[in-house]
């Protein structure tokens, strides 16, 4: 059988053209580094897959990081909006919860859950208060411009656990705040017990009074809440009447 | 890298055994000319140093093998051509050389690998288990059974 076997692959030759064929071609895909082709495409393919997951593992992380809150007060609604670095809403919390708005635009949520109010409520004067990036307070203020009765403001991260902090919802807060650099002395137990109508009227009269409100006019204030005037242009004398008014309603009432 | 003449001697010295090794995987002359490319552009693009020719005929007989199988197990090989069909590439030249080479290349792989490498390149069974990164004691039982099939396929030819 060795020797049968030798005899027949001694038989077998490659021919002249084959070898020269051989020479050529290997000599030009050396030469044009054609050679490479396949493990530098492979490296390359590889290396692109690479960067897509990564790019794609970062998007998704991106996508679900909230950089943004939006609180929506309407007393007595509270909802609480998280919007990530897309400007869509990523999570939802408080009494207007729906999963209707969720990775719905920032704006497209807002106007969903102003336009769900009930008529009451639809009424009553609507605060926003966007905590982070201004280029959502401004997508909201865009799109409630035409709103008589919503008002938009921006909170520093940092105020915002303060007020979470102190128990005060955002919008109170930011008028607490307002009050505090108006000069009013007012504390973080008497806002809690204000309402959102009465926090503004107080800082409406400060506003339109100047110096002349004195101090008085919060504790007044909180003591007369069935006496409360939706009149937000009066003059500084017409202040005045009111906090005369309240702090003898004030007496009345000890007695 | 090896040179251009280095290429031209091994190409000259090594191009029947790399064709006798297609024709015992392959059986398509378009499959041939693509292990030959391959075989011998690494050839051109390896490094290392060879010890001995010894050296250098066991690396050219494992990169053809591993060609041969790589190009089997290729996604877009689809080119098949019937065993008679492809015997025609060796073209033996009496009837009996084409009945022997028929049914070595009739047998599995693993047994037509060791046939050829053993009787063919007279290597011992050590070295044919380097080359083909197998067993000793699985080369010899595939010689074994690799002679057994073959006694039995050639019948008298094989005795004679």
């Amino acid at each position: 059988m060795d020797k049968m076997l030798h005899e027949v692959f001694d038989n077998i030759h490659a021919s002249q053209q084959l070898k020269d064929n051989t020479k050529q071609a290997v000599l030009q895909q050396s030469k044009s580094k054609k050679a490479n082709i396949r493990p530098l495409q492979t490296s390359r393919v590889a290396a692109a897959c690479i960067v897509f997951l990564l790019s794609a593992g970062i998007g998704i992380g991106a996508y679900f990081v909230p950089v943004s809150a939006v609180h929506i007060e309407t007393e007595p609604l509270a909802t609480e909006l998280q919007v990530n670095c897309f400007n869509r809403i990523i999570g939802i919390s408080g009494d207007q919860y729906t999963q209707e708005v969720l990775h719905c635009r920032t704006e497209t949520a807002v106007q969903t859950l102003l336009d769900a109010n009930s008529a009451d409520e639809a009424t009553a004067d609507t605060v926003i208060t966007v905590v982070g990036n201004d280029g959502v307070l401004q997508n909201i203020r865009n799109c409630t411009q035409d709103a008589d009765n919503v008002h938009c403001d921006h909170m520093s991260k940092k105020d915002a656990s303060s007020a979470a902090a102190a128990g005060i919802s955002k919008a109170k807060y930011n008028v607490y705040l307002q009050l505090l650099a108006a000069g009013i002395s007012v504390t973080e137990e008497q806002v809690q017990q204000m309402s959102m109508k009465q926090l503004r009227l107080l800082l409406t009269e400060q506003e339109t009074a100047g110096d002349c409100v004195p101090d008085e006019t919060v504790t007044s204030a909180l003591h007369s809440q069935h006496h409360e005037t939706t009149d937000t242009s009066d003059s500084c004398e017409a202040a005045t009447k009111r906090h005369q008014h309240a702090n003898e309603n004030n007496g009345s009432q000890h007695h | 890298m090896h040179t251009e003449q280095e290429l031209n001697r091994v190409i000259d010295l090594y191009a029947d055994t790399v064709k006798r090794l297609c024709i015992l995987h392959l059986h398509n002359a378009s499959d041939t000319d693509d292990v030959f490319q391959t075989v011998f552009l690494k050839y051109l693009q390896h490094t290392g140093t060879f010890e001995n020719a010894e050296h250098e005929k066991a690396w050219i007989l494992r990169v053809t093998i591993n060609a041969c199988k790589d190009l089997q197990r290729s996604f877009f090989r689809t080119k098949t051509v019937p065993l008679e069909e492809a015997l025609q590439q060796a073209a033996p030249e009496k009837e009996q050389h084409h009945e022997v080479l028929e049914a070595v290349c009739a047998l599995p792989t693993k047994y037509k690998q060791v046939i050829y490498l053993h009787f063919y390149e007279d290597l011992s069974v050590p070295q044919i288990a380097n080359i083909l990164h197998k067993n000793e004691n699985t080369v010899y039982t595939h010689l074994k059974r690799a002679k057994a099939l073959l006694k039995k396929k050639l019948g008298g030819i094989a005795n004679g």
